[in-house]
């Protein structure tokens, strides 16, 4: 991580880095993606689903999707982030329209589990995190579209939010925007990474005429575990069609254990 | 201080209190800050000078000193200290549209971003959360007199810098080439447009600036009253500056030791005598 991007992580909580596809692949993954929208739920991969408005596991419908998860903007700073022991546990692929009109909820991982199940800390100079999300975006958001909000600051609040201080009516699907809340608006090709430990929810999506699609791709340490224990979270089907430098970013792992796709700079996939 | 307030000032460094002065209290006030601005230099009271700021704009007027106190931000100042408040400075700014020349431009650092942390470091100040409530041993309250609008300029924060463990990079912010004073619009930094009888506390560890002020029909006007723990360091106003005050304001100014609690600190409203 740049000294900018550890002082706007840590400020903030959240990372909005522009340009991060090269026109190569940002044209290879948008096009992934409308062959998957266009893709009859019966005849999608093993393990993708159709889910309301996301395709789970939608990273693995091809390998220029699968291949942003280790992307060499973003690698160099998830390893960072989770102090060398990264590993994927999820990814969403997310199409949003405007027939949606509610407002999803202001939520973070502290609201959700409780305070004592995520971590943020700085420490040597350098930050440590254990649950993060990437968020690809693969269309144009622009100010009035509505989208992702964030509070900033928020992933080190020490108080619970008061119920009803951002949105008082989550009825109203065009809410005032409180000036403690940032619409985060990236164009097609930006990553924005989150601590899940930031309060953050969307907006209504409101262009009749474009649609809003992203990828939702999450991390935690190797070693982090929830009910689910020390086991990979993806579905075997999925497993099955990854590459290896893949797969081994979503196996769990000890501790002290350093997985080989951390040791490199750049991953690049082995395609058979 | 409500949950709400305890939760914003914990997560973005400020508070944006809206219409604490309303009506003839803000309208008394207002003409006191102009009777200070239109004074003459030679004409102002012992005590009184302008450097930059109208030194000690707060003792100008009783209707000013008593917002040191004011029933809005009296709470707030107290739990921030942990009941153990000293007033330790209280002037009057005003920004006109001819603060820059015409052609002039910023070396370095657009918008002055400044915070204790930098100027004095990390060490020189603290902000803590213990027991459901906030301590801050550095704060500054502005009363806003007049009002700022979206495009005026003014006060810029960054939220959440007032629990940054990193150094600011010098190139976080980039100088708008074409207006050659103000930084180029970021969301990293928020621009607070309080009005007339608003007031804005910041912690001094949260990174802040100013805009240039564009209006060329009014100034902006506010008084920047400063507060912190009684036993940190002593007052420096000058004697006919003391010899204004009220027994109340006397008490806020003065140092006291850490197990000492003020008069008025067990008050929930103060009145000058």
């Amino acid at each position: 991580m740049t000294p900018k991007q550890r002082y706007l992580f840590d400020v903030t909580g959240y990372l909005h880095l522009k340009n991060v596809l090269s026109p190569e692949e940002l044209r290879n993954t948008q096009a992934a993606i409308e062959r998957c929208r266009q893709t009859p739920p019966d005849q999608l991969p093993p393990g993708i689903h159709r889910n309301g408005e996301g395709f789970s596991y939608g990273f693995s419908f091809d390998k220029p999707l699968e291949a942003l998860t280790l992307h060499p903007v973003t690698w160099p700073i998830i390893k960072e982030l989770t102090g060398g022991k990264p590993r994927l546990n999820r990814g969403t692929l997310a199409i949003n329209t405007h027939e949606k009109r509610e407002i999803t909820r202001l939520h973070c991982a502290r609201e959700g589990f409780g305070w004592q199940t995520r971590r943020y800390e700085v420490k040597n100079g350098q930050i440590f995190a254990n649950d993060l999300v990437a968020f690809f975006y693969f269309t144009d958001v622009f100010p009035g579209d509505g989208g992702l909000v964030v509070i900033p600051g928020s992933h080190k609040s020490e108080f619970e939010r008061p119920e009803g201080l951002f949105f008082p009516d989550l009825g109203n699907p065009d809410p005032d925007l409180h000036p403690a809340m940032i619409n985060v608006t990236p164009r097609a090709g930006d990553v924005v990474l989150i601590s899940e430990l930031l309060t953050h929810g969307v907006l209504g999506w409101k262009p009749t005429d474009r649609d809003r699609r992203f990828l939702i791709l999450r991390y935690k340490t190797q070693y982090f575990q929830d009910e689910q224990g020390n086991k990979n979270p993806l579905p075997e089907e999925v497993l099955a069609r990854l590459s290896p430098e893949t797969l081994e970013l979503t196996e769990p792992a000890f501790y002290t254990d350093v997985k080989e796709i951390a040791k490199q700079e750049t991953v690049t996939l082995t395609i058979d | 201080m409500t949950p709400e307030q305890r939760y914003l000032f914990d997560v973005t460094g400020y508070l944006h209190l809206e219409n604490v002065l309303t009506g003839d209290a803000l309208q008394e006030t207002q003409e006191a800050i102009d009777r200070y601005i239109q004074t003459p230099p030679d004409a102002l009271p012992p005590g009184f000078e302008i450097q930059g700021l109208h030194q000690h704009g707060f003792a100008f007027d009783k209707c000013l000193e008593a917002l040191t106190l004011h029933p809005a931000t009296w709470p707030i100042i107290k739990e921030l200290t942990f009941n153990k408040p000293r007033f330790a400075r209280g002037s009057l700014k005003r920004e006109q549209h001819t603060d820059w020349e015409v052609g002039e431009r910023a070396r370095t650092n657009p918008g002055g971003l400044h915070c204790a942390r930098d100027d004095h470091g990390w060490y020189s100040t603290l902000y803590k959360v213990k027991d459901g409530r906030i301590y801050c041993d550095d704060f500054v309250a502005f009363f806003y007199f007049t009002d700022v609008y979206p495009g005026d300029g003014g006060l810029i924060v960054i939220p959440g810098s007032h629990k940054s463990e990193f150094q600011r990079p010098e190139d976080l912010l980039t100088l708008d080439g074409e207006d050659g004073i103000d930084p180029e619009p970021n969301p990293v930094f928020t621009n607070i447009t309080a009005r007339a009888g608003d007031v804005v506390i910041i912690s001094e560890l949260l990174t802040h600036g100013v805009l240039r002020w564009r209006p060329t029909d009014q100034d902006r006007r506010i008084l920047v009253l400063r507060y912190k723990p009684q036993y940190m360091g002593t007052h420096a106003f000058p004697q006919p500056i003391i010899d204004r005050l009220s027994p109340e304001t006397l008490e806020l100014v003065a140092s006291a030791g850490f197990q000492h609690t003020k008069a008025i600190v067990k008050q929930d409203i103060v009145h000058l005598s």
